[in-house]
Formats: structure tokens, sequence, C-alpha cells
């Protein structure tokens, strides 16, 4: 009769104990990838729990707090977008006419708070409707980049994409959020509104109301792009 | 090069180049470019100042509480492991009860035993899962889900080919096949309400004689029911089987298990132990 009585568990273990000391940064983006702090928790605990499950796969002395991350992202992708990121951005030479000198040197001054290295106090409070607008992809990219400063390399293999995919998603993701940034500081009379048909990634005159400036999906953004070409 | 196409060139460059991404001699370049051209100088500090201000929009520090409740479920997952192994040096690997069950030369009522000391040993060993189980089981769909096990209406559908014509009332596949496989034999199903919605409510025997197991389980479209924001509730707690997540739980005594493939929900409900029925539903992802 082979014994089964349960071998006291270990109190501490030193994979877990490093893991959670990146709870904190798991969690801030959990919190943006599932806009919801409930979702947030959830998404966490199960990408903690599933690290602990394939802890023999991740080789020690790399990197923990990528391959956690990775496993973050998987996690959502098969919880919460069946279908997966959308892998596929729009590809070839930008046509983006955001991409270059979409409004002049002073009005960029205009919207940074010369105090700190941040941007105005009501220009920022956009950066948070701004970020939650993003397509998911694009979201990801710019948090992972921004706020982790990972390295291309990392944020590749974390969205399981080419580091060509992770550039462009930078890219884009950080021209969206200006637009929103610039059509709010407009809106807010923080700048004056200057004559930029068209700058804007919806295709329209950049002039208009704030409200709708940033496509909620790819889907949505290459919409806009072939009605802005 | 021009001016203009100059400052086009280094406009896709400034984020890699902000990023510490570009090599040495284009890092140069971008320098000098940004050095005597006031527009992209401007882009570069406002680049850096949404940075800034992402950081603090982002950062947000995890609720108190959490840490500790993902160290006890990391240390239950790792429990648990210890666990299996310990009964896969015993018995041979998981799954033990398909194995036994296959096993050609075994009596059946020796294999009846050998699974009956399996789920006595693995409900001995839950002690360190979850203090959800004490949570409250108020959640309407757990108590419908319950109630259609605890008090099951007759099958219309016994056979098979009857089970899975129930596709077309529920409008999802429905044939959970492994669940055969792997040693439950099929009662039968019927269409139930769910949420106004319709899903198959299929049951199953598991087991033999007095260790024999009633499991229901019932599967719906889980595009149109989302199960998934009911049990983000304190009644269940995910957990990794193999490389399938599943979410378990309790409700009214009984255990409760969920999980989703391809679109498709299958939440069970049965007498079994926790490890055993999430063990159980992980095996819609066995199929094909």
């Amino acid at each position: 009769m082979p014994n089964f009585s349960e071998a006291s568990a270990p109190k501490s273990d030193a994979f877990a104990d490093e893991a959670l000391t990146y709870l904190d940064a798991l969690y801030g983006v959990a919190c943006k990838l599932t806009r919801n702090p409930t979702e947030a928790e959830d998404l966490v605990q199960d990408a903690f729990v599933k690290a602990m499950r394939a802890r023999d796969q991740f080789n020690a002395g790399t990197n923990l707090k990528a391959w956690l991350f990775r496993i973050l992202t998987n996690t959502f992708i098969n919880k919460y977008r069946r279908g997966g990121l959308e892998r596929s951005v729009l590809d070839g030479p930008d046509a983006d006419p955001l991409a270059d000198g979409w409004v002049s040197a002073s009005t960029m001054r205009q919207l940074r708070d010369p105090e700190t290295i941040a941007l105005m106090p009501l220009v920022e409070d956009e950066i948070r409707r701004a970020l939650d607008a993003l397509p998911a992809e694009f979201r990801l990219a710019v948090i992972l980049s921004d706020v982790e400063e990972f390295s291309y390399n990392e944020i590749a293999e974390i969205m399981g994409c080419p580091v060509g995919t992770v550039m462009s998603r930078l890219h884009r993701g950080r021209k969206l959020l200006q637009g929103s940034l610039y059509n709010h500081a407009l809106a807010l009379g923080i700048v004056k509104g200057e004559e930029h048909v068209g700058v804007r990634a919806d295709g329209r005159a950049s002039a208009g109301k704030p409200e709708g400036t940033t496509p909620s999906s790819l889907a949505e953004y290459r919409a806009r792009k072939r009605g802005a070409a | 090069m021009s001016r203009l196409s100059a400052c086009r060139d280094s406009a896709r460059a400034l984020g890699p180049y902000l990023d510490g991404e570009c090599d040495p001699a284009q890092m140069i370049e971008i320098d000098e470019h940004v050095s005597s051209c006031e527009t992209c100088r401007e882009e570069v500090q406002l680049l850096r100042a949404t940075r800034g201000s992402m950081k603090r929009v982002v950062r947000s520090p995890a609720p108190a509480g959490l840490s500790e409740r993902i160290g006890n479920a990391m240390a239950a997952e790792l429990a648990r492991d210890a666990k299996s192994s310990r009964l896969a040096d015993e018995f041979g690997p998981a799954p033990l009860m398909v194995r036994l069950a296959s096993g050609r030369t075994m009596a059946p009522i020796a294999v009846a035993a050998a699974i009956a000391l399996f789920w006595g040993a693995a409900a001995r060993g839950t002690a360190a899962v979850t203090k959800e189980e004490h949570a409250g089981f108020g959640d309407e769909l757990l108590q419908e889900l319950v109630a259609e096990h605890s008090q099951p209406l007759p099958p219309e559908a016994v056979t098979p080919q009857a089970v899975r014509g129930l596709e077309r009332y529920v409008g999802v596949p429905v044939r959970p096949m492994s669940f055969e496989r792997n040693g439950a034999r099929l009662v039968g199903g019927r269409v139930v309400p769910l949420r106004s919605q319709r899903a198959a409510m299929l049951q199953y025997i598991v087991g033999t004689g007095d260790e024999a197991r009633r499991v229901s389980v019932l599967v719906y479209d889980a595009q149109k029911i989302d199960v998934g924001t009911a049990m983000s509730g304190s009644n269940f707690a995910p957990r990794a089987v193999g490389t399938a997540e599943v979410q378990v739980g309790r409700a009214k005594g009984y255990s409760v298990a969920a999980a989703q493939r391809e679109g498709v929900g299958y939440l069970m409900a049965s007498d079994l132990d926790q490890d055993k029925s999430a063990q159980l539903v992980a095996m819609v992802y066995d199929d094909r």
C-alpha cells in the first residue's frame, strides 16, 4: 500500500518568490490589456500559476520578466481573444501622413510640461483614454517598450512576432497616441488649430472633434487608412 | 539629400533612436539631424514626454492581498505537482484512469478498486487548494448548473448520434467524445435553457459499482453565453492541466469545472473532487 501522506508543501519557493517580484509590472500591464482591474487580477494569477506549472521550461539565467510577460500575453490571447492578436499589420511603405511633420515644433512644445519629462497634466489625462482606445496589438507593444523598457527582441519574443512587426506596431501606436493627444490639446485650447488636413489616422481633417480619433481595432485602422489613401 | 527627405527618413527612426535600438552609425546620423532640425528635436522631446506620462499612467501597484493570493495558488500548484509525480511513480504516468482502464490483464473489479484508490488519494490531497471554496455561491449560472445536475431531467437523446444532433438546437458542436474515450459512460443528453439561450446538458457515469459518480456537462456557445464574467467571482480558481487551462471550484457541495475550446464552453458539475474534476473537464482539449 503506497503511502499517500501529503509532504508538507514548501512555504516559500525560490522560483515563486522571484516571479512575484514582477507582480506589480505584470498587474499594471494586465490592467491595460483587460481594461478591468478584476479581470487583470485573474489574468495575472492565471499567468503565475501557468508559469509555476511550466517552470521546468524556463532556462535559469535568461530573462524571467520577459518570460512571464510572454505567458501573460498568451494567457490573455487564449482567454479573451480567441482569434489571437492580429498578426499582419499593414505592410509596405508607410503612407501614414502622421509619419512626419504632422505638427509644428512649437505646437509639440506646448504639449509638454516644462517642469517634468512628461506631458502637460491636462494632456496626460488623454493618455489614459487614448491608450485604452488603441488596438491591443499597438497598445501592448507601446507599453512593453515605453513602460517596461523591453528591447525589440524581447517584445518580439513576448508577442510572438518578428522584430519588424514590433517596430511597425510601435511606430503606428505612438503616432495614433500623438494624434489623440494633439486633438485633445486642440479641443482644450492648449494648442492652436493648425492647417493639417488629413494628418490624423482616420483621414479626417485635424481640426475636428477629438472623439473617435483612435481606431479600436486593426480592421478599423486599416479601413480608415484605405479611406485616407 | 534634401532637408525634407532627411526629416522623412529620420521620422521613422526617432522611435528606435530613443529606444536605443539603432546601430551606432545610424545613431550618429540621427544625432546630427536632430541637433539641426527643430521639428525632429521637438518630436524626440514629445516622445520622451509621452513615455514619461505613459509610465505614470500604466504603473499601478497590485492591490493588497493579490501577492499572497497568487503565492498561495502557486504553492498549491507546486504541491499538486509533487503529489501527481508521486502517484506517477506508483502507477505510471497520468492520466491514471485511462491507463488503468485500458490495461488488458486487469479484472474489472481491480480497475474499480484502483480508481477508487486514486480518487481517495486525490481527495485527501486537496487540502492545499483554494480558499475560494469558502466563498459564496450565489451566482445564478452555477445555481442553474447545480440544479440541472442534482435533479436531472430524463435525457431526450441517448445514442451518441442523437446527442450530436443536439447541435442544431444549441448552435455549437455537441461532441464531447473525449469524455467517453476516457472511461466515462454517456447516459444521454437534452437541451436546457441557459441564460435565455440554449445549451446541451450531457449526463455521464464515471466509475462502476459503488464508485460510480454522476457527471453533468453543459455544452454551450461561449460567444453567446458569457460565463467568463460570472466565473471571475470567487467561486472559481484557474488551474493548468497539462497545457490546458480550466477553472475549478465548488458550488453547493458539488465540484464545478469549466473549460472553453474553439468557442464552445463546457461547464461541468459532479461529485468528484476538484483534481479529478479539473482533469476530466480538461479532456475536452484532447479531442481530435
